[in-house]
């Protein structure tokens, strides 16, 4: 037993080196409970423990308190067809038995004297007992096929159900009891009536156990409480991994789990010391009897379902499939058919038990090899089960003397079952807590890639805006180019004019010099123009800073105007109330002059009446004022808000447009101030207001 | 030979100034207006025999005052030569639709208006 739990410590300290401690807690218990449940099965069963032969067993030299139970197996004598009693014996000395018969041992398939059995019939059992000892000693019985009178000499001392010697005189039951024979001596006979209609074979099936009185009540109560325990264990079990399924039901290996819990549950308590028939006394036998078989048969095609779904890859489905419809198929018939023939199908049920149990391993190997989750453990408990079963198969028929391991592997196996499983939903929450983090971590990644993109994206629209400020620039000059076509090809045209005129001679000096002048002028002008164009298209203004007075450029200006509001029929008026001086881009102030003085030379170029535009030059704190008046039809008052905007020119049915937008630009680039005042009908009068130099 | 009178209607001054040296030296009597709408008047004032026409004029432009002209009897058949910057196809259609005689697209050589000129005042 140490031997075995240390290789499982050494197996599972291989597998989990971090897991040491709780591995040794779980073990630890596991040698706790397997010391309670092996108690009396191997300590007590002596391997010289007396055998019966012939109908006689000897146990003079048998001291019961230091060498513990004794089963009294071996061959009883037995009488075929015949209920006798101890009268029976005593009258009648000449009563020939059938012959001597195994024990435990069912009836069919048994010959004796070359007579075979039937499974079903009635006999009676008679073992001769030697007994030398002043303790008291009681018998333990586990279950007789299917009713039995037992009678110790004459003395009737238990029954279960009702002997008799046809399926209509005969009632099953059994009931696992334990038999006060008090303090006996010297020979005494254990004579056994068994009858069996009910089931496919009966007789003395089960090992009736001799022993101290006390060490058999204890036996009993051990039995008790070990499958009390182990049903306990089970249903909890059970509960656990349904519920689990309950919450989480993509694995159904969980609710696979839990169902065979519950019947492996159910069944600790229909068998052994059939706990059920002392909680309920009054069920009928045929109740629990069916049950036990059920469970039996149910739990075979319920574990093969099981198997396939922990290794679902491994399984062959084919076997699988025929595995689970012959198993079903059995479990259909039990199902249907009575209880008397559907015990015919334990055998063929074993057997397929068997081989499923060898494919299952097999699988179970190859999982292993594979390094599947869960595998190594399976194999383990599996391979711990089946070597209890097999042990207790061994020591059933003497072979050998360890005592009886297989409910043990049982729980083992149920328990390595619920280790993968729990292992498996650790995992998988283990999984979710670390797709959790990585997901949180992805999300604080993503986000802060969002924030980069999005502040990237704000860069990128910041950019747009302004190529598409600059694309409405350069589309707004598009639409303009007829416009400006026009606007260079008049200067263009005229410088032409004159320069051929200058050249073609017969021209005074004056004449020449007034020609060469307008030249000047127009070129002036055509260079205004691509400049204007130039600053609108690039959305900035640079400028070329000079120092000057304001008398001088618009003498210069007013001279050109001259000539234009006089061909208008506009008369025109300079005024240098005060002079002063500007750090100022010159030609872009300039601009800024013949674009308000050529809006209004427009504006007022229908000679409906007596038109006058005046130009006006004075300081104002430290500001510079220009002021430009004229008594036009002045701005129409939804034009006002919009006067400085880009291409909103009122009234203009060609040239550039851009005049007044040009104009803001440009004061406001040398940190000025234009506005107007206008009055509808009466005038306009636009203000330009530029910071004074500071170098006068 | 009696003097004949041009009307240069054209806003912009040197333009006028030009054409007004090259028809004085010709002989020419000239008259000038800054837009259409002055034009008409100046026509009527001194009924031209030839009207040089720019198209592109604040308050009224040329095409609109060639229209109105055409329209009254004293200037069905006068002259009226345009002179443009805007020199397509469509400018020039639309001002012979309108009842211009002549088209000379900016810039131009004083000789060739004066020529273009001397073609209707022979």
């Amino acid at each position: 037993m140490g031997i075995l739990f240390l290789s499982v410590t050494y197996l599972f300290k291989m597998n989990h080196k971090n897991k040491k401690y709780t591995i040794f807690i779980i073990l630890s218990m596991f040698m706790f409970w397997s010391i309670f449940f092996s108690y009396g099965c191997k300590k007590k069963i002596h391997i010289d423990s007396p055998k019966a032969t012939e109908g006689l067993i000897d146990l003079q030299n048998w001291d019961f308190v230091a060498n513990g139970t004794v089963n009294l197996d071996g061959r009883w004598e037995f009488y075929n067809q015949k209920l006798l009693s101890n009268i029976d014996f005593e009258q009648n000395h000449s009563i020939a038995k059938t012959g001597f018969i195994l024990v435990p041992k069912k009836w069919e398939d048994t010959t004796i004297q070359g007579e075979t059995l039937k499974g079903m019939g009635y006999g009676t059992y008679r073992l001769k007992l030697l007994l030398r000892n002043k303790i008291d000693l009681a018998l333990k019985i586990k279950t007789i096929g299917t009713a039995y009178n037992l009678y110790i000499n004459e003395n009737l001392i238990s029954k279960e159900g009702k002997v008799g010697d046809s399926s209509d005189t005969s009632i099953p039951d059994w009931n696992p009891t334990v038999i006060d024979l008090g303090k006996v001596d010297g020979e005494i006979s254990i004579i056994v009536q068994v009858s069996n209609f009910s089931v496919k074979s009966g007789g003395l099936w089960d090992s009736i156990q001799i022993g101290e009185k006390s060490q058999i009540i204890l036996l009993r109560e051990i039995g008790i409480s070990r499958d009390t325990f182990l049903a306990g264990s089970l249903f909890i079990m059970g509960l656990y991994h349904i519920s689990i399924y309950y919450f989480r039901r993509t694995d159904k290996s969980t609710i696979l789990f839990g169902i065979f819990c519950f019947i492996m549950s159910l069944r600790s308590i229909l068998t052994g010391e059939i706990v059920l028939k002392k909680i309920f006394s009054g069920l009928p036998w045929i109740f629990y009897a069916n049950l036990e078989y059920f469970t039996f048969f149910f739990a075979i095609p319920t574990s093969v379902v099981y198997y396939e779904s922990c290794f679902p890859d491994d399984f062959n489905k084919r076997i699988y499939k025929y595995f689970l419809i012959i198993s079903t198929l059995i479990c259909l018939v039990v199902v249907v058919s009575p209880i008397q023939f559907y015990t015919s199908l334990l055998r063929p049920m074993q057997i397929l038990t068997m081989f499923i149990s060898i494919y299952t391993i097999s699988v179970v190997i190859i999982t292993v090899k594979k390094k599947r989750e869960g595998a190594f453990v399976f194999l383990l408990g599996y391979i711990i089960f089946m070597f209890t079963i097999f042990n207790d198969f061994l020591h059933n028929i003497k072979i050998i003397n360890t005592g009886y391991y297989s409910v043990l592997g049982l729980f083992f196996f149920i328990f390595s079952q619920a280790y993968i499983l729990s292992k498996k939903s650790s995992l998988v929450l283990t999984r979710v807590e670390e797709l959790t983090e990585s997901l949180e971590k992805k999300v604080l990644q993503r986000t802060e890639e969002l924030s980069k993109e999005r502040d990237r994206l704000i860069g990128a629209n910041l950019q747009i805006e302004k190529l598409s400020e600059s694309r409405k620039r350069l589309s707004i000059i598009g639409q303009m180019a007829s416009g400006i076509v026009h606007d260079i090809k008049n200067p263009m045209s005229t410088i032409k004019s004159f320069a051929e005129l200058v050249r073609g001679g017969n021209l005074s000096n004056i004449e020449k010099e007034e020609y060469l002048s307008y030249i000047s002028r127009e070129i002036d002008r055509l260079s205004d123009m691509t400049y204007e164009i130039l600053d609108f298209s690039k959305g900035n203004i640079q400028l070329f800073i000079q120092n000057e007075s304001i008398s001088k450029i618009l003498n210069e200006v007013y001279e050109f105007l001259k000539i234009d509001f006089g061909h208008s029929q506009i008369s025109l008026q300079l005024e240098i109330q005060e002079d002063f001086r500007l750090d100022f881009d010159r030609d872009r102030i300039r601009r800024v002059i013949f674009n308000l003085a050529n809006n209004a030379k427009e504006e007022m170029s229908d000679g409906v009446k007596e038109y006058s535009f005046k130009i006006k030059a004075y300081t104002e704190d430290s500001f510079g004022v220009v002021s430009f008046t004229d008594n036009g039809h002045g701005v129409r008052e939804e034009v006002k808000p919009k006067i400085f905007e880009a291409y909103s020119s009122e009234g203009k049915e060609y040239g550039i447009g851009l005049g007044l937008f040009m104009c803001k630009q440009i004061i406001d680039a040398h940190n000025g101030y234009i506005t107007f005042d206008s009055k509808q009908g009466q005038g306009t009068v636009f203000y330009i207001k530029l910071p004074l130099s500071e170098n006068k | 030979m009696t003097e004949k009178t041009i009307l240069i209607i054209d806003d912009q001054a040197p333009m006028v100034k030009i054409l007004a040296d090259i028809f004085k030296k010709e002989n020419y009597k000239i008259a000038t207006a800054s837009n259409g709408l002055l034009g008409i008047k100046k026509a009527i004032e001194v009924t031209p025999d030839l009207i040089i026409m720019d198209v592109m004029m604040p308050v009224k432009n040329g095409i609109d005052a060639i229209i109105e002209l055409r329209e009254m009897d004293q200037f069905k058949k006068t002259p009226i030569i345009v002179l443009t910057a805007k020199g397509g196809l469509n400018d020039i259609h639309t001002a012979f639709e309108a009842g211009a005689n002549a088209f000379l697209p900016k810039p131009f050589s004083p000789g060739d208006v004066l020529l273009e000129v001397k073609k209707y005042l022979q």
